[in-house]
């Protein structure tokens, strides 16, 4: 069993490189787990290949290989060991239908990735401060 | 005083005058005793005996007088060849002797006797002649093309064989009153050609006579007839004159003739499908007797006129449904063609007036009214449809006397007294019209009615004037069309189906348009759905790694660098503003609109406090008047007024002491709000890109703003059936007004 902080679902290696840059700055002993598909998620949470990882918090994007944000979102709350978790939408996407499906499907929270560098490293010192710092868990 | 009229005419029995033309003789024998029974008793000026003496006497008694010019023809052999073959006909004529007389004899049977008609014989012409004639003018008649020139020369040949100085063809119409379609005559005579003549003139018993005695003539109008012996009386064995050739002339007639001066005539009928088409009618000034073979010849080259007729009218007819079944379809092509059913009908190379012989159309559809042709003003056409409305006219309708039914179209018969209307939906009011115009005026009339001869009284009993028919015919005819024809009638009801079928497909159509259109907006949303995400991303990940370079690479980069990677970053920032602006802009179209009454109130003072805190350049001072609710959508109104109010902030930057008026009334059925700025003003002839999308004035260009606020402002509002306008001075500043419906105006109570 694996403990990190975040687990970053996310395909475009740009956005996982900008992310893993803020996070860093955010905070150096913060730890975290990337996979570019849901069933690369899943694949670690299970550890079908490794130690299964056990998040404090999921970041999900929208547009991903396979399946879908709003997918991932589904599975991961009628999962026995996720479905306690924060899961939060990280996405380009504003668009109305997206957000309304992604909170029918059991998300936590949505977030629409900032077209600014500075920005997305705002929303997630937000977010750290919220789900990490201050949020208590078992 | 007798009343007496033209109906009297009709009355009158002409086919038992009891009397007969004097210019030959009747004996009448009785058919199995070969009795004399009845004699005209002019018998006296052909031969020496009376009328009386002959009575009852065998008709042998005749052969001292008459001799046949064949030999051992005598009276008595002649009935008995006759009776024997139960039929006269093949014997006349029979060349006969009468004194000093050559005549012919003509037999025929009637009732209980058998006819002996004596007439002169002019020997102008030999039989042999007459064959000739008749081979020639077979070929010309038959050999005419169209109907004119086959009347002219079937005329022209009557005019030969008969030696009359006019023969006309006189044609039937419906109403049996008769025009003149052919004539041949004497240089010194006016026309009669295309004259109109009423119905009365020849009436109906005399038509059945024509019908059944092809030929007729009468051969001096001033000569006495001559009375039967003894006196016929009503009731006792009246002799039928129907089939004699000699039997008087109506004293009607006779005056109608002499009015017209015509000293002799004859007539031969034209019998088409057994319905009497017309006649060859012939005019003489002065007396003319033409005899029995002369008659016979004319009467065979009217039956080959009749045979010719009867298939030349096929011709005509098909050739007018032809027309019309040709117009019909074209008509169809017209209407499918862009689905436009008014433009098909009366836009086109055809239009809904060449289906018919109809004068005039009106097409009421789609609340316009389209006028073809001679028709009633635009609200007369109006008012028929409220009264084909109001007289709940199932599908079709026709009438020849539009204005004996419905009073107010007496003011315009001369375009519509014939209707004829087809419904296409009377619920809506509509109609296709056909209008024909009252009858009288484009008829050229035999004779001036006002100079009608009237009845005389010479000798106390009123003498008819057959000239007076025309008054009556006038009554008949005012008011009233031509009738509508069954092919006219078949093509109207064909045009009905042909546009309530266009009807339906269209509808079809626009609504297999509106399933495209449904995919293609959802392609549209998968676009601006591609845009957002697609575009975005790349974009932000440029944007991103530009900032990393400024806040990570701060120390490695002079300021030249950092100015162009600045420029780089404001860029992006716009083009992302661009990619935002478009996808909100087509978002609009498609998004619904949930109206409800906005408080304007909370909204403008909202907005005023965002945009005083988010102004540093410079502090308007704004007031605000009444504010009416606005009935909308909170959201685009909201929308609407950020954008305008946020204009008139940017754009009173440079005023030394800027102010915002904002206010709202209630005027009619819209509550209109105006934002006035004493700001820079626009350039009024720069007015008409201000609602267009990318277009920024070009005093604009230190102003921040990207060309779209007003396009949503202005699509907002078209979106609410509201208006938006401004007024604007340079350099004095702009006023935008926004107008949308008030609530009880969109929702009446």
């Amino acid at each position: 069993m694996k403990k990190v902080d975040i687990l970053y679902i996310e395909d475009n290696p740009d956005d996982v490189l900008f992310f893993e840059r803020i996070v860093k700055k955010l905070d150096e002993t913060l730890t975290f787990e990337v996979a570019g598909s849901g069933t690369e998620a899943f694949s670690k949470l299970n550890g079908e290949n490794s130690d299964p990882i056990v998040p404090r918090l999921i970041l999900v994007d929208m547009n991903l290989p396979g399946l879908s944000g709003v997918e991932i979102i589904r599975s991961l709350r009628q999962n026995q060991k996720t479905r306690h978790l924060p899961l939060i939408i990280f996405s380009t996407s504003d668009f109305p239908t997206d957000i309304k499906n992604s909170y029918e499907a059991g998300a936590t929270g949505y977030l629409v990735k900032s077209s600014s560098y500075k920005g997305r490293a705002q929303q997630l010192d937000h977010a750290h401060k919220f789900w990490i710092v201050s949020n208590q868990h078992f | 005083m007798q009343d007496v009229d033209l109906t009297s005419c009709d009355r009158e029995p002409i086919h038992i005058p009891g009397s007969i033309q004097a210019h030959g003789f009747l004996v009448a024998v009785h058919k199995d005793s070969y009795l004399i029974k009845k004699v005209s008793n002019n018998i006296s000026t052909y031969i020496s005996t009376s009328a009386a003496e002959l009575i009852d006497q065998p008709v042998q008694v005749l052969d001292s007088y008459i001799a046949s010019t064949v030999p051992g023809s005598a009276l008595e052999e002649l009935l008995n060849v006759g009776r024997r073959n139960q039929s006269y006909e093949w014997l006349n004529p029979q060349q006969m002797q009468v004194a000093d007389q050559d005549m012919n004899l003509i037999i025929h049977a009637s009732g209980e006797y058998v006819v002996l008609e004596f007439e002169p014989r002019i020997t102008w012409m030999d039989v042999l002649d007459y064959q000739k004639l008749i081979t020639r003018s077979l070929q010309e008649v038959q050999g005419a093309k169209t109907l004119h020139l086959l009347l002219d020369r079937a005329a022209k040949w009557v005019k030969s064989i008969t030696g009359f100085d006019r023969v006309m063809v006189y044609q039937f119409m419906e109403d049996w009153h008769g025009v003149v379609v052919a004539e041949q005559k004497e240089p010194h005579l006016d026309p009669f050609l295309g004259l109109h003549y009423p119905a009365s003139d020849i009436p109906k018993q005399a038509r059945q006579l024509y019908l059944r005695n092809l030929v007729r003539l009468i051969s001096d109008v001033s000569s006495s007839s001559s009375r039967l012996y003894p006196d016929e009386k009503p009731g006792s064995n009246v002799l039928d004159l129907s089939d004699s050739v000699l039997r008087a002339v109506s004293p009607i007639h006779i005056e109608y003739l002499k009015n017209m001066g015509v000293m002799a005539s004859m007539s031969i009928s034209l019998v088409v499908k057994g319905k009497l088409w017309g006649l060859i009618a012939c005019h003489h000034y002065s007396p003319r007797f033409v005899d029995y073979p002369a008659r016979n010849t004319a009467r065979f080259i009217s039956q080959i006129l009749s045979a010719t007729l009867e298939h030349h009218r096929d011709e005509t007819d098909s050739e007018f449904s032809n027309q019309i079944y040709s117009t019909g379809q074209q008509l169809l092509i017209q209407m499918t063609k862009d689905w436009n059913v008014a433009e098909g009908l009366v836009g086109g190379k055809d239009n809904i007036l060449q289906l018919t012989k109809a004068t005039g159309a009106a097409l009421v559809f789609e609340d316009k009214v389209h006028l073809v042709g001679s028709t009633p003003a635009e609200d007369e056409v109006q008012d028929i449809v409220r009264w084909l409305e109001s007289i709940k006219v199932d599908n079709f309708f026709q009438t020849t006397h539009l204005p004996n039914q419905f009073g107010p179209a007496v003011h315009y018969k001369d375009k519509a007294s014939g209707l004829m209307a087809i419904a296409l939906s009377p619920i809506l009011g509509e109609y296709v019209l056909w209008f024909k115009p009252e009858q009288i005026q484009h008829v050229t009339w035999a004779g001036n009615p006002e100079k009608s001869v009237s009845g005389h009284e010479e000798d106390g009993t009123i003498r008819l004037s057959p000239r007076k028919s025309f008054e009556k015919w006038t009554q008949e005819v005012k008011n009233s069309s031509c009738p509508w024809e069954d092919v006219e009638i078949s093509a109207a009801l064909r045009l009905r189906e042909d546009i309530l079928h266009v009807i339906t497909q269209k509808a079809n159509e626009i609504r297999r348009l509106n399933d495209q259109l449904k995919i293609a907006y959802e392609e549209l949303d998968a676009f601006s759905y591609t845009i957002s995400h697609d575009l975005r991303t790349p974009l932000t990940t440029l944007k991103s790694y530009t900032e990393i370079l400024l806040e990570d690479f701060d120390e490695q980069l002079d300021d030249d660098a950092k100015q162009v990677i600045d420029r780089i970053l404001r860029s992006a920032d716009r083009m992302s503003m661009l990619i935002q602006n478009v996808l909100s802009y087509s978002r609009l179209s498609r998004s619904e609109i949930k109206k409800q009454d906005i408080p304007m109130r909370t909204i403008i003072d909202m907005l005023v406090e965002d945009l005083n805190v988010a102004t540093t350049s410079h502090h308007p001072k704004v007031t605000v008047g009444g504010t009416p609710p606005l009935y909308g959508d909170p959201t685009m109104i909201g929308q609407i007024f950020a954008n305008i109010i946020s204009n008139a902030y940017k754009y009173s930057v440079s005023s030394a002491d800027p102010q915002i008026r904002i206010e709202g009334n209630v005027e009619g059925n819209e509550t209109i709000y105006s934002v006035k700025d004493n700001g820079m003003g626009i350039n009024m002839t720069q007015a008409s890109k201000v609602f267009d999308l990318f277009k920024r004035l070009d005093n604009t260009s230190n102003i921040e703003g990207h060309g779209v606020g007003m396009a949503i402002a202005k699509r907002i509002v078209n979106r609410h059936g509201g208006r938006i306008w401004f007024q604007s001075k340079e350099g004095e500043g702009t006023t935008f007004f926004v107008a949308l419906p008030t609530r009880e105006s969109v929702e009446p109570a």
